[in-house]
Order: C-alpha cells, then structure tokens, then sequence
C-alpha cells in the first residue's frame, strides 16, 4: 500500500489514432495533495475518467489503493470518491435524496447515511438546504453538493476534476477551505486545475501534463527551484518609494522585485526557510506588510516554458 | 451475488423516485392509449360482434391491445432518459461508484416497467369502468402483467441499448418512431388475424408485440389457452432475455 494512485503506461487512443493519453506513469502518495496541471486538451479529465471507472483504458493499468480500477472496479471505487466536471444531478431531488441513494450503494446502514449527510452538508456549508429541490441551486452549491457527495463515503482518496472551475473568488476560497480541510484528515487528494495558484496554494506537489504525457511530476517546492526561484508577494500599506524598492533590492535573499501598486512581487530561492527570512527582514525595514503570500511559486513561469506552443485545437 | 441484487434495487428505488418526481410524464404517456380506448371504441362501434365473434364488442376486442400498447410506449423511449442522464452527467456519477455496469442498466430497466405495470394497470381500470370483464379474473390480471411486464423489459433494454449505440437523441427518437408503430399494426392489436392478410399473420409470427397481445386478449376474452399462452411466455421471456443482454453489452461498451 504504498502509493494511493499509481498508473503504469496508461494509453487511451480515441478513433484510430488519436492518443488522448500517451503512456502516462504517475504515483501519489498516501496522504499527498497532487495537482494535476495541463492546457485544454491535455489528458486531464481522461485520466480521471480511467481512475474512477468510467472509461477503459486503451492499455496500461491504474491502481487505485493497489486495486486494479479495469479488473477490479468495485474494490478501488469503494475507497474513493469523485469529483467529476459536470454537476450530475436531477433538480427535482432534494440533497437528502440524492446523498441517500449514494449512502445505500457504498453500503452504508440508514442512520450512519443520515447522520453523514448531516455532517457532510455541515462541512460543504449547506445544512438548511438538505430538503431542499436543488434545481434552485447556483453553481457554488452545486458544486459543494458534489464535494458532499464525493466524500459522504469517507473515502481515503479523493479525486476531483477542476473543482474551482466557474465558482467566483468566494467559492474558489471555500473549496480551497475543504481541501485543505481533508489533508489535514489525512486524506490523499488528485485534483486537476487551470488555476496555478490554486495549485500552488494547497498542493504538495505537481504532475504536469501535456498532449496525453507527463512533463514533470514534483513538489511545489521543487519546481519552485528548477525555476531558479519562485516568488512571494508581498503588499504594504503604502505603495514603496524609490529608496524603499532600493532597500528591497539590496537584500541578498531577494533575486528579483517587480513592484506593481503598492505589491511587490519577489523572486527567491522557493525554500520555505528563505520565505521567512524574508518577511523578517521586510519587518525590520519598517516596511507596513499587509499581506505575505507565496504566489504561484514559479509555477506559472514553469509552465510556459514546459507546454508546447501551440495549444492545440481545443 | 447479493450486493448485485441489492445494487440493481437501489437503483430501481432511485430511479423509480426520480420518475414519481415528474408525475406529468406517467399521466403523459397515459394520455395516448386512453383515447385510443375512449376513440377507437366508438369508431368501430359498428364492427362489435363481426370483428372477434358473437357477443364481443370492439371495446373487449381493443382493450387487451390498448393495455400492451401502454406499456410499449412506455417501455420504448427508456433510453431516452438514459441520454439525458448521459447528457446531465447523472449517468457518469452513478458509475463511478462500487455499482456494477449490469446492476445500473437492469435497475433502470426495472425501474420503467414498474412504472409502466402502474400505467397498464391504470387502463385495466379505466376499461373496467367501460364494462370491460377479465375472464380469468385476478389470477389472469396476474399473468396480463407478466406478459407486459417481459414486453416492457425487452423494450426498455432494447431502447438503452440503441440509446448507447447511438448516443444522439434526434436518431433514437427516429429510429424509435419508426419500430412503434409498424409494430403495432403488424400484429393482431386492431384487427383479429382472421381478418388479416396472409402476409401480416405471417410476418406477426416475428412481432413480439403480437405475443404479448394474444396472450393478454385470450385471458382477458376468452380463458386459458394454455398453447398460446406459454408459446407468448416463451417468446416474451427469450426476448426480454436477449434484450437485457443487448442492453448491459452496449452499456458496459459504450457508456462512456
Ligand atoms: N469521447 C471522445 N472522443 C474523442 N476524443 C475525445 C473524447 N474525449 C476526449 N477526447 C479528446 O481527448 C483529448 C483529451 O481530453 P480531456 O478532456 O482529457 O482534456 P483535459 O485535459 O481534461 O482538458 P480541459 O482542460 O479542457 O478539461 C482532447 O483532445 C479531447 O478532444
Ligand atoms: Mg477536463
């Protein structure tokens, strides 16, 4: 049981020739938040159709919690729950409906579906809405009702595809919220993303795709170095006079600022360490910080130097 | 073998919930064959006792067809709410769970011949109330809903299936349009096979819809006919056997 999600040559060809996903080997570990990060058309949301058995795989093999999702489908499904693009549900259910057909077939008894519908609309900030129709439900709660869904089982894995996707800045954060939540219950966490600083903000590491194959695969911080450095954003209270942007310069730590309003947005080494001695020192100028926060750590500068120009049809 | 089972039923309670929820589309598919019944028994009014012999009226001789014609309507466009789940997304969440392919598949098709038994069972009262008697009384409304309810699974997987194979609304509803109705009137549902052409009764030999008309008119009109009887047993149960395969094979391809 050493990795949570582990594919060894995963091929899918659509038509005759099409190569959706090219060979693709990939691990996550048990209890690691993994982004999975690639233009449209990349291979993403392939991928995760294989790993939660909606779709076969041309050849190669995934193991989800070292069960076979081909040969044995019922055993790694059991263990996981999804996220899937689309919302998937009837508007004339109520969540209650719906969560209790899931309960019944992951084989969970009446009163512990009961109680967990409970707690899992709870967490996804939905409990007055249990009994209500969701056809009159936005996006946001939608989207949360399928994170309920997804770990109503408490399923030790969790797969979820662009989960962010069309939420606003308030449902971004939320979701960030749960996520963070679930790693801190142990929870391992695949999730497919456009949004590098999501990325950045809550996963441990980075497999990047790119035309049905891996580019990279790892940490955050990592890529942060192969970069070179990665950067922080620093915002003051005012915006920084020339002298205060020399200061900022002369620092060794700092390898790069490019100020824009009164953010400075500052290129390091990636290291956690560093970060810190940064801010300190930032302090000690007399410098007013607002706010501190690891940005993108280089991921967004990574990207574009790794994905092939043209971005494809799509 | 038990968790399948008990897949399959809380799919058949799913799905079965999820149709009660749109009760305008039962009493939807209600509305046609009732005034087929209401219609067609004063059109051929006149025909009562030449058509299917001394003492029958058109309306015994139609009614049987009518309860078979419910539950082909019924049963036919299953696969039009699959695509729809397809569409919306439903469908892919219910798979990516422990729920075996075969289990969705035969839950959704069990799903609609329940609600279609309800349906035919709502004509059976409304052509009781016309004056309407069953010969063989409550064992024989029994055996009515057995021959419908195979017709009706064949049909519904048959429709999943072609709804799989082609996976575009506008071809299944044609496709599905086209089977209805030639089945309909290439089978003794309107006219008795004495009064058909010798071709019809030939080519009604291949209609299952015919099977399952003959053997719900004789318990309603005439009694057991234990040959007809177990020959449209045999033929609906083989169909309706056929069809789930069909069915699970083109699900467990192609939905995608
Ligand atoms: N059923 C299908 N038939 C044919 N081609 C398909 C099918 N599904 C996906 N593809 C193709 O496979 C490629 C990968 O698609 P996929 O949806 O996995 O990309 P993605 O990485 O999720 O992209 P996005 O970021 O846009 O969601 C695309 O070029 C897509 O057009
Ligand atoms: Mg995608």
């Amino acid at each position: 049981m050493e990795y949570a999600i582990r594919t060894e040559n995963l091929s899918k060809t659509y038509g005759k020739t099409f190569k959706a996903l090219d060979s693709v080997s990939l691990q996550v570990s048990r209890g690691e938040v993994v982004g999975y990060v690639g233009p449209n058309g990349a291979g993403k949301t392939t991928t995760i159709k294989i790993l939660t058995g909606l779709i076969r795989p041309t050849s190669g093999r995934a193991h989800v919690n070292d069960r076979d999702v081909v040969s044995n489908p019922r055993d790694a499904l059991r263990s996981m729950g999804a996220l899937i693009e689309v919302p998937g549900v009837y508007d004339y259910l109520t969540p209650h409906e719906m969560l209790t057909y899931f309960g019944r077939v992951y084989g969970m008894r009446r009163d512990v579906i009961d109680q967990r519908i409970k707690e899992t609309l709870e967490l996804v900030r939905l409990p007055d809405w249990e009994h209500k129709k969701t056809g009159a439900f936005s996006t946001g709660m939608l989207r949360r009702l399928a994170i309920a869904k997804a770990v109503l089982h408490r399923p030790d894995i969790l797969i979820l595809d662009e989960p962010v996707l069309g939420l606003d800045p308030k449902g971004i954060m939320e979701v960030r919220e749960m996520i963070r939540q679930f790693r801190s219950e142990g929870m391992t966490v695949f999730l497919s993303s456009h949004l590098l600083s999501e990325v950045a903000e809550v996963c441990d590491s980075v497999i990047f795709l790119d035309k049905g194959k891996v580019v990279t695969s790892d940490s955050v911080e990592g890529i942060g170095r192969r970069v070179g450095h990665a950067v922080v954003d620093a915002r003051f209270l005012h915006p920084l006079s020339p002298e205060e942007i020399g200061k900022l310069k002369d620092i060794d730590l700092i390898k790069g600022v490019d100020m824009k309003n009164s953010t400075a947005r500052l290129q390091y080494d990636g290291t956690p360490e560093t970060s810190a001695q940064i801010l300190r020192l930032l302090v000690s100028l007399n410098l007013d910080v607002v706010s501190y926060a690891a940005e993108g750590v280089g991921l967004e500068e990574y990207y574009v130097s790794v994905m092939s120009d043209e971005k494809g049809v799509n | 073998m038990m968790w399948a089972l008990s897949d399959t039923w809380q799919v058949v309670l799913r799905d079965v919930r999820s149709r009660i929820r749109m009760p305008v589309f039962i009493f939807m598919n209600l509305f046609q064959p009732v005034l087929w019944l209401l219609l067609f028994t004063q059109i051929f009014k006149s025909l009562s006792g030449s058509v299917a012999g001394e003492g029958i009226s058109y309306l015994d001789f139609f009614a049987p067809g009518v309860i078979v014609m419910t539950v082909l309507f019924g049963s036919a466009f299953a696969g039009m709410s699959t695509l729809m789940d397809m569409d919306s997304g439903v469908l892919s969440k219910m798979v990516a769970t422990p729920v075996n392919r075969v289990s969705i598949i035969t839950g959704r098709v069990l799903a609609n011949v329940l609600v279609g038994l309800v349906q035919a069972l709502i004509v059976f009262v409304v052509a009781a109330i016309m004056g309407v008697r069953v010969a063989t009384g409550m064992p024989g409304v029994l055996l009515v809903l057995l021959l419908v309810a195979l017709l009706g699974t064949g049909f519904a997987a048959f429709s999943n299936g072609l709804a799989l194979l082609f996976k575009r609304t506008e071809t299944v509803m044609a496709t599905t349009n086209l089977l209805t109705m030639p089945l309909m009137f290439m089978s003794s549902m309107m006219m008795p096979s004495q009064a058909l052409p010798d071709w019809l009764n030939t080519v009604r030999q291949f209609n299952p819809v015919d099977y399952a008309v003959v053997g719900v008119r004789n318990l309603v009109l005439y009694g057991y006919v234990w040959t007809d009887l177990w020959k449209s047993l045999l033929v609906l149960g083989a169909f309706a056997v056929v069809m789930v395969v069909f069915g699970t094979l083109m699900f467990g391809t192609r939905a995608e």
